[in-house]
């Protein structure tokens, strides 16, 4: 039997998503303080630990790095997603909408579905990376571009290229997610 | 409002990038040529075998971009180049314009400095195809 | 002009002839693009072409051609092309300092004898040709003659 080395953040990142996909939120060892977190706390980790202080580090591949993260979180919340839904898209979404809105990612809606032009746009309302964040000069919510990559990626089994379009953050009131089909 | 321009390489100049990738390709030893984007995304690429594009297009990007940090760090201004000497070939990575990377993978057969030639003398056309096409 | 001039100077013609290709107007960066490309290619093949020939020449030990120290081009028979590459850069660092103030002019040729070898240097276009032989090798009666 092949052995496959798994590094700590690996074991780690497999509990988090076993996790997730069982749909139980509570969690042991906050017995006083419960599973829920304040939204800062998570903005810090999200701009702060994912953002900056990365960006201090890898200027220019920061980006990359978040939007490749959230693809991997998009690919796992697919995966649960399209189980037993035989390829059905509808379900599908309405899955991902409930699965986000339990995780308090977004509000996700579906703005724009063109097949045949292979473009699809989603709204992710309340997102929880820059709600209550104002004035920057660009959209900064790669995270949330590469987990609608991921999620989309998974259900079409095709390469995608997800791209945030308009930004809460820069001020357009919801964030919107551009998938274009490859 | 949000001023991010949608780059779409692949409906314009894109036979012509595919041309410039498929001649880095015909250089010895050289088995993958891709450009990425800002995002890690491969948008184009050529390659003799099977590569996961999404993970090498983010690790080019972190490595040209970890790279270049560290040149800042020590005064030495904007990166031309990332040379990574790998037990089984190389990998460079060259900034093309806008965030677009363009990344070549060798054995260990090539010809350093041929495939370093090719890459210096290739950047500037690319440099124009993509402003051409940034602006229109 | 004996046959190894006479290819060089074939090189340096195909590499002035990319380096017009580079200055095209580049109202049309496609077309442009293609003849830069088809120009560097050219003049590479030329380049592997004289590296191969030039190795081949009974009393030369080996050829190889650099761009800013690190190997381009080298015929079959090359040892340690990172020491040649390290000593192309030095040399040509140095000669163009002590040409500077002597007022020689671009480099065009350097040579370095040792007891036992020697090579030679020769600026092409922008690229280093090195070639190495025995001391005792006369090197232009060696490459006067057509492989």
């Amino acid at each position: 039997m092949a052995n496959i080395h798994k590094s700590d953040y690996q074991i780690a990142q497999q509990q988090i998503l076993d996790g997730i996909i069982s749909g139980e939120f509570d969690i042991e060892n906050r017995k006083d303080l419960g599973p829920l977190i304040p939204i800062r706390l998570f903005q810090a980790l999200r701009m702060v630990a994912l953002g900056s202080n990365v960006e201090d580090i890898l200027g220019q591949g920061a980006p990359s790095l978040v939007y490749h993260s959230g693809q991997s979180l998009g690919l796992a919340m697919g995966q649960l997603a399209a189980a037993n839904i035989d390829k059905d898209l509808e379900t599908y979404v309405g899955k991902i909408k409930l699965l986000c809105r339990q995780l308090s990612i977004g509000l996700v809606v579906p703005d724009k579905v063109d097949l045949d032009a292979g473009i699809l746009e989603l709204r992710v309302d309340e997102c929880v990376s820059c709600a209550g964040i104002h004035n920057v000069s660009a959209p900064i919510c790669h995270f949330e571009a590469g987990m609608v990559g991921g999620i989309v990626k998974t259900f079409f089994n095709r390469n995608v290229k997800a791209t945030e379009t308009k930004c809460n953050a820069l001020g357009d009131k919801t964030c919107l997610i551009r998938v274009d089909l490859l | 409002m949000s001023n991010i321009h949608l780059i779409n390489t692949r409906k314009s100049n894109s036979g012509e990038i595919d041309s410039i990738l498929r001649n880095l390709m015909s250089t010895q030893g050289v088995t993958a040529a891709a450009i990425v984007d800002s995002d890690g995304f491969v948008t184009h690429i050529q390659r003799d075998s099977e590569i996961n594009t999404d993970a090498i297009g983010a690790s080019v990007q972190v490595v040209f971009g970890a790279a270049a940090r560290s040149a800042q760090h020590v005064g030495h201004h904007s990166t031309n180049m990332v040379i990574c000497e790998n037990t089984e070939g190389y990998i460079l990575s060259t900034p093309i314009e806008a965030g677009f990377i363009l990344a070549v993978v060798t054995q260990r057969d090539a010809l350093l400095g041929r495939v370093r030639f090719e890459l210096k003398e290739t950047i500037p056309v690319l440099k124009k195809l993509f402003n051409n096409f940034l602006s229109n | 002009m004996h046959w190894f001039e006479s290819q060089l100077a074939e090189l340096n013609q195909l590499a002035e002839d990319y380096l017009q290709s580079q200055q095209l107007p580049g109202a049309n960066i496609v077309n442009a693009s293609e003849t830069i490309r088809n120009k560097r290619k050219q003049f590479m093949e030329a380049v592997q072409n004289l590296v191969d020939k030039v190795g081949k020449i009974k009393g030369i030990s080996a050829c190889a051609a650099y761009h800013d120290g690190l190997i381009l081009a080298q015929s079959q028979n090359m040892p340690a092309i990172d020491a040649f590459g390290a000593t192309v850069q030095d040399s040509v660092r140095a000669a163009q300092q002590g040409a500077a103030m002597l007022g020689l002019g671009d480099i065009e040729q350097i040579v370095i004898v040792g007891a036992t070898n020697k090579v030679a240097m020769l600026n092409v276009g922008p690229l280093v040709l090195c070639i190495s032989s025995p001391k005792q090798i006369n090197l232009a009666a060696a490459l006067s003659q057509a492989v």
